[in-house]
């Protein structure tokens, strides 16, 4: 594929802190949205080696900062791109949207860079786990955060978020999101050249951002983004995978049972020119399923998580065996958070439901899954490289009846091969190939 | 030797039916005396006694029409050679078999055969309505037929042209959906002192929902006065409607609708499609129906008795219906305590005022 285009958007280069740094007093001294006060009291708690304390701190206003910023997207454009049906313009983003959702959407929005994405969902992986340890009396206390964990915690919430005057989406990007719904653009239009040539990343944002724009423009600014869809999504249309095919036929059974007429227009006529019609769900029964798939993932990456996986768990095992096809690669998703857990182990009383919801699942799904959704499944392929995940995962996938010769893409199928073989470095290997592959720029 | 001389409104039906079709770039013989011959059947057509309001779908490819529908089904019931006997076979086989859900489609002769059947498709309260989908294609023909008052058949095209044909000999007034749609918004105008109001509640959602269901059920009606009170007075403190069955607790659309809308669960859509039909049913007694402009239905059952038969000056040529309209509108005002009325005459007049 060509990449030599520049970027559709891209985040800012400026550097706050160099990576070398580890002077809790210096990086904490650039973290400018803090007072003065909070920044000696990090840096004086960082010494006093209450790491955990300083670090839940800096973490707490970091990810509220980030989440401000989501919000002043609209929280109706926000639950479309992350596929959050819920969401309507009364959610309040600050609550509804897990750091790890507001991190990986932050580095899609170009507020984020791919590397400081990477060390955020680290650091919170590490902060929920010592919270967590806190507020559970069977936990071992004993186990503590080191001072490693803390200032590399410290250093890329400066980086990334606090060290910035302004936390802001990628100025580009907004300027695409404007077009879309100001101007039509034709084939030969820079910026629909230029989708058309980027990674996968921006074509799926760029379906997202047009579908919010069709549940939330009205009169000219509907007409343009219709023009756009009709213009955009037949040019990219071979290259989209299933999720993203299902979101467009979602969106317009959701709009025609919201009787939005000019909306479902709109729609129809994209699907009919990509002949796209059998992704339109018959009912909207889907979008239950991936609330409860979401649900389960938001519960995945909070405080407690081994306990409160527990009740959405349930609640999806509950909805009955056949998963409509729009929100299988969710659920797969959610049901993978519980069986391959963290890095600190895995819920047993969660895992009880996630194997009812696994034992219906047959090879052909699972197919599904590789082909459609792993290679951009960042939460997944981020546990791979990890020991306990790592073996879950094996466990898992050795037992399924997989034809590797249906695996699609290239790295998910050396991935599977090299699980069947039980080859840890090699798995270890193109799971991070994988994620690294979802955050090119 | 005296003729006798026959007069039918045949010619020109089919004459506006064909304009009609030029319009909708469909050129045949056939679909034209098609469409003749239902309209005519759909003003009156009965079996075994009982009324049937069948919506017929005219259609060049079902399969086209019904995969833009979510969740949309048909059976074909038939394929029939053409002759004389066709239309009339197709309403037999099929009117008995639709209702509010499920509809007719007719597909037009390909190599002389027609076929035929029903369809249906899941409605929610909010959901396209039947005449809406049919402009989602442009790119097939595709013409609803359905009766919307006692001698009115309303005729969609999916290119956005309509044809109203009115077997009537009276002066027809302006568009109807315009005036339920004002009806609607006066009906809707104080909303926010509903008790169930809350800010984020899309009054236009609402609105168009109101709109809608008038709209069917006044279609469905023999005829009706429709009223708008305000939501701080009582109809008890109009002389002239003083016999009436108030609502002592008035059914209230609004909170129904966005208890529906809140949790979309079965429940709330089954509570909300029991208002309907009760609206259904208080608009079916004799009488005049009272909303309030917070969206309540607050009385039915409603008589206008003029306070002194000498006071009415100007001559009102009608039924006691026409009567009755005509003395409410010296009621209404935006000082008054009544803010709109909605008229539907028999034949299909719609006045609001």
């Amino acid at each position: 594929m060509p990449t030599l285009q520049p970027a559709l958007w891209s985040p800012t280069t400026a550097i706050i802190i160099s990576d070398s740094v580890s002077d809790p007093a210096t990086i904490a001294e650039c973290a400018i949205q803090l007072r003065e006060r909070e920044r000696n009291q990090i840096a004086q708690n960082i010494e006093s080696q209450n790491f955990e304390l300083a670090s839940t701190f800096v973490w707490m206003r970091a990810m509220a900062l980030l989440k401000k910023q989501l919000a002043s997207l609209g929280a109706e454009f926000v639950g479309e791109l992350l596929q959050r049906p819920d969401f309507d313009e009364d959610t309040d983003i600050r609550n509804e949207v897990s750091d790890s959702e507001a991190i990986s959407l932050a580095s899609d929005l170009g507020i984020l860079s791919s590397i400081q994405t990477m060390r955020l969902l680290q650091s919170q992986q590490t902060i929920a786990h010592f919270t967590g340890i806190e507020n559970d009396p069977a936990a071992d206390h004993t186990e503590v955060m080191t001072r490693e964990e803390a200032v590399s915690c410290l250093r890329v919430c400066v980086q990334g978020v606090l060290g910035h005057e302004r936390v802001e989406v990628a100025e580009d990007f907004k300027k695409f999101r404007e077009k879309l719904a100001k101007e039509t653009f034709s084939k030969e239009s820079p910026e629909v050249k230029k989708l058309v040539s980027s990674p996968y990343f921006f074509v799926k944002t760029a379906i997202s951002i047009i579908l919010a724009l069709f549940k939330t423009t009205k009169g000219a600014q509907l007409e343009h983004t219709a023009r756009n869809a009709s213009v955009i999504v037949p040019e990219v249309w071979a290259r989209l995978k299933d999720p993203e095919r299902w979101q467009i036929g979602q969106t317009y059974s959701l709009e025609f049972n919201e009787g939005h007429k000019e909306a479902v227009k709109g729609l129809h006529s994209v699907l009919l020119a990509v002949s796209g019609f059998d992704y339109v769900p018959e009912n909207l029964r889907s979008n239950t399923f991936i609330e409860a798939a979401n649900a389960i993932i938001a519960a995945h990456q909070g405080i407690d998580n081994f306990y409160n996986e527990v009740k959405p768990a349930k609640e999806l095992a509950n909805l009955g065996s056949s998963i409509p096809g729009p929100a299988l690669a969710s659920c797969i998703t959610a049901v993978l958070c519980i069986k391959l857990g963290n890095i600190y182990g895995k819920s047993w009383a969660a895992e009880t439901h996630a194997d009812k919801i696994v034992n219906n699942l047959s090879p052909e799904r699972w197919l599904y899954y590789i082909n459609e959704r792993l290679p951009h499944d960042r939460l997944i392929l981020s546990k791979l490289s990890s020991t306990k995940p790592q073996n879950e995962w094996i466990q898992l996938i050795s037992s399924i009846d997989l034809d590797i010769d249906k695996i699609k893409d290239k790295m998910a199928r050396q991935l599977i091969i090299a699980t069947i073989k039980n080859n840890k470095p090699k798995i270890s290997i193109a799971g991070d190939t994988m994620l690294r592959n979802t955050f090119q720029k | 030797m005296p003729d006798t001389i026959a007069i039918t409104f045949r010619d020109q039906t089919h004459g506006k039916i064909h304009d009609f079709l030029s319009d909708e770039n469909k050129q045949c013989t056939y679909t034209q005396s098609m469409m003749g011959y239902f309209s005519g059947q759909l003003t009156n057509y009965r079996e075994e006694g009982i009324e049937l309001n069948p919506k017929i779908l005219i259609c060049d490819d079902i399969d086209a029409y019904t995969l833009s529908i979510p969740g949309s089904i048909y059976y074909n019931i038939g394929e029939i050679e053409n002759n004389n006997e066709t239309y009339k076979k197709i309403l037999k086989d099929c009117a008995s078999l639709t209702g509010e859900n499920w509809h007719i489609y007719v597909e037009p002769p390909k190599n002389s055969i027609t076929k035929y059947g029903v369809f249906t498709y899941p409605k929610t309260p909010t959901s396209l309505s039947i005449q809406e989908t049919v402009t989602l294609n442009s790119n097939i023909f595709c013409s609803l037929l359905r009766k919307t008052s006692q001698n009115t058949i309303d005729i969609t095209g999916s290119k956005g042209n309509s044809l109203s044909l009115v077997f009537s000999t009276t002066r027809i007034s302006a568009d109807k959906n315009d005036h339920v749609n004002k009806f609607t918004e006066i009906c809707c105008k104080n909303v926010k002192k509903n008790p169930s109001y809350t800010h984020n509640h899309d009054l236009a959602k609402f609105k168009k929902y109101l709109e809608k269901t008038i709209d069917y059920i006044i279609n469905n009606s023999h005829g009706t006065i429709l009223i708008c009170i305000n939501y701080k007075s009582s109809i008890e403190k109009i002389d002239e409607l003083k016999d009436y069955i108030d609502l002592k607790i008035p059914i209230d659309l609004y909170e129904s609708f966005y208890n529906y809308e809140d949790t979309k669960n079965a429940e709330s859509i089954l509570k909300l499609q029991r208002c309907e039909e009760l609206l259904n049913g208080l608009v079916n007694c004799d009488g005049i129906v009272a909303f309030d402009n917070c969206g309540r239905i607050v009385a039915y059952r409603i008589f206008f008795r003029p306070p002194s038969p000498e006071t009415t000056t100007t001559k009102i040529v009608g039924g006691a219906r026409r009567r009755a309209f005509e003395g409410i509108k010296p009621l209404i005002g935006t000082k008054k305590r009544l803010r709109a009325a909605l008229f539907r005459s028999q034949d299909g007049e719609t006045i609001k005022y």
